[in-house]
């Protein structure tokens, strides 16, 4: 009779243990789905008109070559890249730079190179990408037609090279 | 006990698979605004500016080998205006009327650059939409041609300005020397939308103007010192820059520049410098002929 008792005992708490790991497989399996359909319409979805709002995690590093408030005021911000990690290297993208832009500003060693995220107004593609910042800033700025204002001397000139491709996503100068 | 096991088991994939509808839902409605948004776009370029010009056959030229590569002709002319902007061009003047872009078929000349100067100097070739405004004032603007610094090194370049504010830049890279390429400059008054093209594709590169409505095209050939050779050799036109099929959007529909002075006063040629001196001494341009001009430097045969 007591040998009876704990069989069935054994066989209750077997059923429920068989339940309680189906319900927590359940569970997994629910919270995996609502995860995956509710994440999937964000990351297919096309980007928007690029916001220029300052970034939620502002760069942590300083543009030698133009304040925060002058790459603002042509489209530009800038942002920590955080744990991001680069598909090519730094010297890459400083290559890559120097190749297509060092003979017509005259610079061949940078003044920076800093691995950032990078919005730009003026392109959709750009914004919060990934990009190595390369620094062509001539010592003396660049000179460059200014309409007829009068021609002008930008103050700074950078290079974005996608962190990911090679790819020169954006070259600009300003004032 | 083995039931109700099971109906939690139905209860948790019903639970799974409603919220998977709901953000399916959820991603079809945004999809759908997002295509109407797209529609809606498709829509007012279609009324808006075209965002291909009417492109007439390219010519033929010559290749130029000595005018190649930077070495085009040093004008041997005094430094000592460094800064100071030169033009060589033309100009439609669109006042009351609606402008919607201006292109031309530029000669991708190689001029010689003065080497010397704060990082050197440039001479370029570019179409523009602004404002009409007399020498020495601020306007807004946009352009876009090609910009070469001394020893021969090239880029296509975009620039914006707002009236008052600073001036950015974008390069790219160059189109080939000794070709043509068309350089346009569209504005979109649908969405108040400046973009660019070369040999009819986009560059990818969006503006806002805020402090101005793009009411005059321009087409010119620019230094930024006597000390540097306008583009265009003066020896035949297989030496000019030529500035073909200078166009201008005009209420709807693409006209070329009309032939001085029966224009109605709205076209007009320049050689000047800033300070609106003019320069016709220097720079030398053809008669302007159903949208066609041709620009030199005097003190260069090639």
């Amino acid at each position: 009779m007591r040998n009876q008792t704990v069989g069935s005992e054994l066989q209750r708490n077997a059923a429920l243990l068989l339940g309680a790991g189906l319900l927590a497989i359940c569970l997994a399996v629910a919270i995996a789905a609502v995860i995956l359909s509710s994440g999937r319409p964000v990351s297919a979805l096309p980007v928007g008109p690029p916001s220029l709002e300052p970034s939620k995690r502002p760069a942590q590093f300083t543009i030698r070559a133009a304040t925060a408030k002058q790459l603002f005021q042509n489209g530009l911000v800038l942002g920590d890249p955080g744990s991001a990690v680069p598909l090519i290297k730094r010297t890459a993208a400083q290559d890559a730079a120097e190749r297509a832009f060092g003979d017509v500003v005259g610079v061949h060693a940078p003044l920076q190179v800093v691995l950032t995220t990078v919005t730009y107004e003026g392109n959709k593609a750009l914004q919060g990408k990934l990009c190595w910042m390369v620094d062509l800033t001539p010592a003396g700025g660049l000179p460059l037609p200014g309409g007829s204002g009068g021609s002008h001397i930008a103050a700074w000139f950078l290079v974005f090279v996608d962190a990911r491709t090679e790819v020169i996503d954006l070259a600009v100068a300003g004032t | 006990m083995a039931r109700r096991v099971l109906q939690l088991f139905v209860f948790v994939v019903m639970l799974g698979t409603a919220s998977q509808s709901t953000s399916s839902m959820a991603y079809a409605a945004t999809s759908t605004i997002q295509n109407s948004r797209q529609q809606a776009a498709s829509h007012q370029q279609a009324s808006g500016a075209p965002l291909v010009e009417s492109q007439t056959p390219t010519p033929t030229k010559a290749q130029i080998p000595n005018s190649c590569c930077g070495e085009g002709c040093n004008p041997n002319r005094s430094s000592s205006d460094y800064s100071t902007s030169h033009w060589d061009g033309w100009k439609y003047n669109g006042a009351g009327q609606n402008i919607g872009g201006v292109y031309a078929d530029i000669w991708n000349y190689s001029p010689w650059v003065w080497p010397a100067g704060n990082s050197g100097d440039y001479s370029a070739a570019w179409t523009m939409l602004t404002t009409d405004h007399p020498y020495q004032t601020d306007a807004g603007f946009a352009q876009i041609g090609w910009y070469e610094k001394q020893g021969g090194a090239r880029s296509t370049f975009t620039q914006f300005h707002e009236y008052g504010g600073g001036f950015r830049t974008l390069l790219y890279a160059p189109q080939a020397v000794n070709t043509y390429s068309y350089y346009d400059t569209f504005y979109n008054p649908s969405t108040n939308a400046i973009t660019f093209q070369v040999n009819s594709s986009g560059i990818g590169e969006t503006y806002y103007p805020q402090t101005f409505v793009p009411g005059e095209g321009q087409v010119s050939g620019e230094t930024h010192t006597l000390a540097s050779q306008m583009p265009g050799g003066y020896s035949s036109s297989y030496n000019y820059e030529d500035l073909f099929h200078s166009s201008i959007y005009v209420n709807g529909a693409w006209q070329a520049f009309p032939n001085p002075p029966n224009s109605g006063g709205r076209v007009t040629t320049f050689r000047a410098d800033y300070y609106g001196n003019d320069n016709s001494g220097y720079y030398g341009q053809t008669t302007p002929n159903n949208g066609n001009i041709s620009i030199w430097d005097k003190a260069c045969k090639y």
